[in-house]
């Protein structure tokens, strides 16, 4: 595969501020119809990545591309999907009004919002409280709301920041099975996660972050993934070997 | 908005509540008249001021002649004061410069929106305007003498409403008992009509004058200046009614 | 250009539908209907006729409901925003930091506006009803103050890229409101101070935002009449520069800012 093709291509990414090192040389490839799980402890450099990766900030040195283009870019920013952590959307909306605002943010016409809205809500389970004010919402709902508004636009890549924060059982099998057939539609999708059961069932490669360093990157079926929690020992193990 | 709305409500209750209380309690609650003397204190004065400059302002036609300078707007606009020629005496010209030749850009643009191109007063009825910038000064100071008296002028001079000023001047010795100006303008509401009730009007005007003197114990000289002239009106009224009988 | 319309049209409509379902203007409209009920029920010294006085308070709730509502709707625009965290679904999305801040801007002027449209229509309509006529001077004067609504929410929009809201408010309220209320003075101010105070004086004369040159109340209440189209095309083209230049510096710190 020609990497121009990459779904996402970052080569010796770097980021400080004020003298401290928040992301280290960071390099890693994702191609569409790939899953991703982007693992570490808390402060390891995994928002500020995916900030870098979705234009929210400027690396300091290095490189990263989404499809070939610079996701600094408007016109490279419209192929990304992006669910931040915890957003606490706009409580005086509807779920419904708030994917008319992101599908008018992308530049959808009122159509193509209103039935990939229809369809998103069905499928996140808000259907029923569509009409609500999302200052009703639950965290987990709220959680819901994001993935369908980065869901929306249908875009070729997704990047998630902890997406399984506040969902319950039912709806983390919904997300999972909502994943596997968008990769299997030919999406990428890139998440950072705490769930290190939910990643080794989801993903196809992992990176692991410590300290702003990538300590660890590689397919998942390498880990004798069986759901056993091989890659929570994998996890563990890595951070010890990175001190 | 919701907690500035209680703490308002909050402030008004208390100040009526404490208004209720014995004026020797509470020694800074000037004169106990309610709640807006708890409320104010010795503020009502400095807003009864302010009310009646706006009653001026409004007398002429908007301008505020409370800066003592007419002038003022004159020089912005070069404007004319009842037909007159404007008096630019302070170096301002009307494009706005200052005395120093700068132009001045803010200058002309204020003096073109917020100066009057013609200098008017109110007159006749118009003058009723005035009235709701008195009433609120003699209610912000109930003793207010040139608020009350004013009152009473444009009411009966210039809106030629006697049932108006009489009303207005029943309301001011009410406030007012110990006031000889009131006392005087009482005889005036009375005299100064086109079919003056001499009796009544001679009546009034000896009261100003006994009031006056029992101010004093008879020694005129322990008036205050305005009192005394109080007093000598009164008593030039007096003589005048002798005079028609 | 479809598509910079419908983000248009999104960020506006996001705008407009948060001030108008926050209530604030229908608690405004109560407030000055409670505060004008009363007065203009009352009698001075059992004297009816007395209608100035009635639109000059009138006019000053529009003024400062208006003022509420113009920094309320800027302020609201960024730094709410940041604390939510939605600022990060919002910019990731195929729409430039530039764009959304015209959007926004845009959106909040109109839902300001909107509620400058609703106080002068209940104005309008009581001084009608009591025989009140304004001629050509009332047009002027809502141009001139929803070109001071345009400066005011612009310059709300600037303190909200940079400071806490309760700041913000509270330093627009200030600089907008003394301007209005001694703007004009400050030149003699100036002359009267020495020394730094009377460059500081001077200089907040010459760049501060002259909230009164918009102020035409005055001659709405004494029928002083319209001013002169050359002033009324200086004060707009005022508004104009000051809040294009807020703007531009608006713009300028949004593009620098670090999410």
């Amino acid at each position: 595969m020609n990497s121009s093709d990459a779904a996402v291509k970052a080569e010796n990414l770097c980021r400080t501020f004020g003298g401290r090192l928040a992301v280290d040389g960071l390099s890693l490839e994702l191609n569409p119809g790939e899953v991703m799980g982007f693992l570490g402890t808390n402060g390891a450099g995994k928002t500020t990545t995916i900030k870098m990766l979705t234009g929210l900030d400027r690396p300091t040195s290095g490189t990263v591309t989404v499809f070939g283009g610079d996701p600094a870019d408007p016109a490279t920013r419209a192929k990304i999907g992006y669910m931040p952590e915890i957003a606490y959307y706009y409580p005086w909306l509807n779920a419904r009004e708030l994917l008319a605002f992101y599908g008018g943010m992308c530049g959808m016409d009122r159509r193509t919002v209103k039935s990939r809205s229809d369809e998103l809500l069905e499928t996140v389970g808000l259907a029923d409280a569509a009409k609500r004010p999302l200052k009703t919402y639950s965290k987990g709902m709220l959680q819901r709301a994001g993935i369908a508004q980065a869901l929306l636009a249908d875009p070729p890549l997704l990047v998630l920041d902890e997406p399984f924060t506040g969902l319950d059982p039912l709806a983390r099998i919904r997300f999972r099975e909502l994943m596997r057939s968008l990769r299997e539609r030919g999406k990428a999708i890139f998440f950072s996660s705490h769930e290190l059961g939910e990643t080794e069932l989801l993903c196809d490669r992992v990176a692991i972050m410590k300290n702003g360093r990538c300590v660890y990157q590689g397919p998942v079926r390498d880990i004798a993934g069986d759901g056993c929690g091989n890659l929570e020992r994998l996890f563990l193990k890595t951070l010890e070997d990175a001190k | 908005m919701k907690h500035a709305a209680i703490f308002c409500a909050a402030a008004v209750a208390l100040a009526a509540i404490l208004s209720r209380f014995p004026q020797e309690r509470f020694p800074q609650a000037v004169r106990g008249e309610g709640a807006l003397a708890v409320a104010f204190g010795d503020a009502r004065a400095a807003i009864s001021s302010a009310m009646m400059r706006k009653a001026d302002g409004y007398f002429h036609g908007g301008v505020d002649a409370e800066c003592g300078r007419l002038g003022e707007h004159h020089h912005h606009h070069g404007h004319h004061h009842d037909g007159e020629e404007a008096d630019c005496g302070d170096g301002h010209g009307k494009d706005g410069s200052a005395g120093g030749g700068l132009f001045d850009p803010w200058a002309w643009i204020d003096a073109h929106v917020r100066a009057p191109d013609v200098h008017r007063h109110l007159e006749g009825k118009d003058s009723v305007e005035m009235l709701p910038w008195f009433w609120a000064s003699v209610k912000a100071d109930p003793h207010n003498i040139d608020a009350w008296t004013t009152a009473w002028y444009v009411a009966h001079n210039m809106m030629k409403d006697e049932d108006l000023s009489k009303r207005v001047i029943g309301e001011a010795l009410a406030s007012n008992p110990d006031s000889v100006e009131i006392a005087l303008y009482a005889g005036r509401q009375l005299y100064d009509t086109a079919n003056p009730d001499l009796d009544a009007a001679a009546k009034a005007f000896a009261a100003a004058r006994d009031l006056a003197l029992s101010k004093c114990g008879g020694d005129l000289s322990k008036l205050s200046e305005d009192e005394r002239r109080m007093h000598g009106f009164a008593l030039g009224y007096l003589e005048k009614i002798a005079e028609r009988r | 250009m479809k598509f910079f319309l419908r983000q248009t049209a999104a960020l506006v409509k996001l705008s407009f539908l948060e001030l108008w379902r926050r209530n604030d203007v229908f608690a405004l409209v109560l407030l000055a209907l409670a505060l004008m009920a009363p007065l203009s029920m009352a009698t001075p010294f059992g004297a009816a006729g007395a209608s100035r006085c009635l639109d000059e308070v009138a006019l000053l709730l529009v003024w400062a409901f208006s003022l509420f509502v113009s920094i309320g709707a800027g302020q609201r625009l960024f730094r709410p925003e940041f604390e939510s965290r939605t600022v990060y679904p919002l910019f990731s999305k195929p729409v430039s930091r530039t764009r959304i801040l015209a959007g926004k801007y845009l959106g909040a002027l109109a839902s300001a506006w909107s509620a400058l449209a609703l106080f002068y229509a209940l104005f309008t309509g009581s001084a009608l009803l009591r025989g009140t006529g304004f001629g050509a001077a009332l047009p002027q004067a809502i141009a001139l103050h929803a070109a001071f609504v345009a400066l005011a929410v612009a310059l709300s929009l600037l303190g909200s890229l940079v400071m806490s809201a309760s700041a913000n408010s509270t330093l627009c309220a200030i600089a907008l409101a003394g301007m209005f209320f001694f703007g004009r003075r400050l030149p003699d101010f100036a002359a009267g101070a020495g020394g730094i105070v009377s460059w500081l004086v001077r200089a907040a004369y010459a760049i501060g935002p002259h909230a009164e040159f918009f102020d035409m109340r005055q001659r709405l209440v004494h029928g002083w009449g319209a001013i002169d189209p050359l002033a009324f095309a200086a004060v707009l083209a005022y508004a104009a520069a000051y809040t294009a230049a807020l703007l531009c510096v608006a713009a300028a710190v949004l593009k620098r800012k670090r999410l």
